[in-house]
């Protein structure tokens, strides 16, 4: 494939390999932003939903991608899936930080007043109306989320955002499969007991 | 009634998440339809992990920290096409620098082989290129075709005197020898052919 005639919907239609292939052979910077665009997402929302802070997601996520670029050629293989690997860099990246502070902070952290987590997430196709109450909904699960022990939620976002199976969580998490089952199972126990609460208040308001 | 499952919680939570085996399943299926218990705890499962993933957003990083990256990539991409000819060239030219060896090692050793087999036999015995015709007289001095000049000083007479004798004799000719550069050379001989 020639790839200095390839169009952009080309990059869009290529697998995360080829592209990589590119990136690292031909130094083709379309390849490196088509692959930035399609995984972005996840691994932003996976940094932000375990830091809670807007200014420090943003350089976690920086610093990743910089490790990325910089450290393709020595430590990427290609024996693996390149997406993995970057996740594992964001996720070592995002415990160092927590390591560092000792403390797993909430969505909702005093230290960044000015960032709202919840203008930031898209609601294009919603009403007003629904996106008031898509707010409120994203708002009092994160808070719940925010709450868990950190093992725990550490499990939940590594199963949503990177659709890992619990092996891969085992091993990226350094416990056993059955451990990390019992953090995914405590977890929506206690998220069931936070919503059965969250309910609770709600009808003791209306009352 | 009570299941009875090996570890219940364990097989539980991973028949919530899908990851059970299909000898596992029917085990699991089993149970629910005998443990009512059971059946209650894994549908509360399932819908408090669907209701968390329904609503967990999906956010995209600030445009400006999208842009650092991306001219970041853009330097990366930069080194990395500077530091490519180079290691072209040096890999080039140490080529062109193996294959000169290479051919010029063969030569002169061609060469070497062609000097020293006129006058070493496989047996590694030196011979003398003395013409045929000449007989080597003892006390006469002669020249092997490696330029040494041999005289035979045995006797009694004077150095000097022989030297001489021998110096006077000598003369230029032409040097044909096949292995011989095609320029003509000049060296003295004591041979008279």
């Amino acid at each position: 494939m020639n790839t200095n005639m390839m169009s952009a919907a080309g990059y869009t239609q290529t697998d995360d390999d080829q592209l990589v292939r590119m990136f690292r052979k031909n130094n083709d910077q379309l390849a490196f932003k088509t692959l930035l665009e399609r995984h972005q997402s996840k691994i932003y929302s996976y940094i932000y939903s375990m830091v809670g802070s807007g200014d420090v997601a943003n350089d976690i996520f920086q610093d990743t991608f910089t490790k990325v670029i910089t450290k393709m050629d020595d430590t990427y293989n290609e024996q693996g899936k390149w997406i993995a690997w970057v996740m594992r860099i964001a996720h070592n990246a995002t415990i160092d930080y927590l390591r560092k502070q000792k403390r797993f902070v909430d969505v909702n952290a005093k230290d960044d007043p000015d960032y709202d987590f919840y203008e930031r997430i898209p609601d294009t196709e919603l009403s007003a109306q629904e996106g008031m109450e898509q707010g409120e909904s994203h708002k009092s699960l994160m808070k719940h989320v925010a709450a868990l022990p950190p093992e725990q939620r550490e499990v939940v976002m590594l199963r949503h955002y990177y659709e890992m199976s619990f092996k891969e969580i085992a091993d990226l998490t350094g416990v056993s499969i059955n451990t990390a089952l019992g953090r995914m199972r405590y977890a929506l126990i206690n998220l069931r007991k936070m919503f059965e609460q969250e309910n609770a208040n709600e009808i003791n308001a209306t009352e | 009634m009570k299941s009875t499952l090996p570890n219940k919680d364990e097989l539980t939570i991973r028949f919530v998440m899908g990851e059970i085996d299909p000898s596992e399943q029917v085990l699991m299926q089993k149970a629910l339809t005998e443990d009512e218990n059971l059946l209650i705890e894994v549908e509360a499962l399932r819908q408090t992990y669907a209701r968390c993933t329904r609503k967990l957003p999906d956010m995209n990083p600030p445009a400006e920290v999208q842009q650092a990256i991306l001219e970041k990539v853009a330097v990366q991409a930069e080194k990395a096409a500077q530091k490519a000819p180079v290691r072209y060239l040096t890999f080039r030219r140490l080529s062109y620098a193996a294959a000169a060896t290479v051919v010029l090692s063969a030569g002169l050793g061609w060469n070497y082989i062609n000097n020293d087999s006129a006058t070493i036999p496989a047996d590694g015995s030196v011979q003398t290129a003395i013409p045929a015709d000449i007989e080597p007289v003892m006390n006469t001095p002669w020249i092997d075709n490696r330029d040494i000049l041999h005289i035979n000083t045995a006797g009694a007479g004077n150095l000097a005197t022989e030297l001489d004798s021998v110096t006077g004799r000598l003369r230029p000719v032409d040097d044909m020898t096949p292995a011989s550069r095609p320029a003509r050379q000049l060296q003295l001989t004591g041979s008279t052919q």
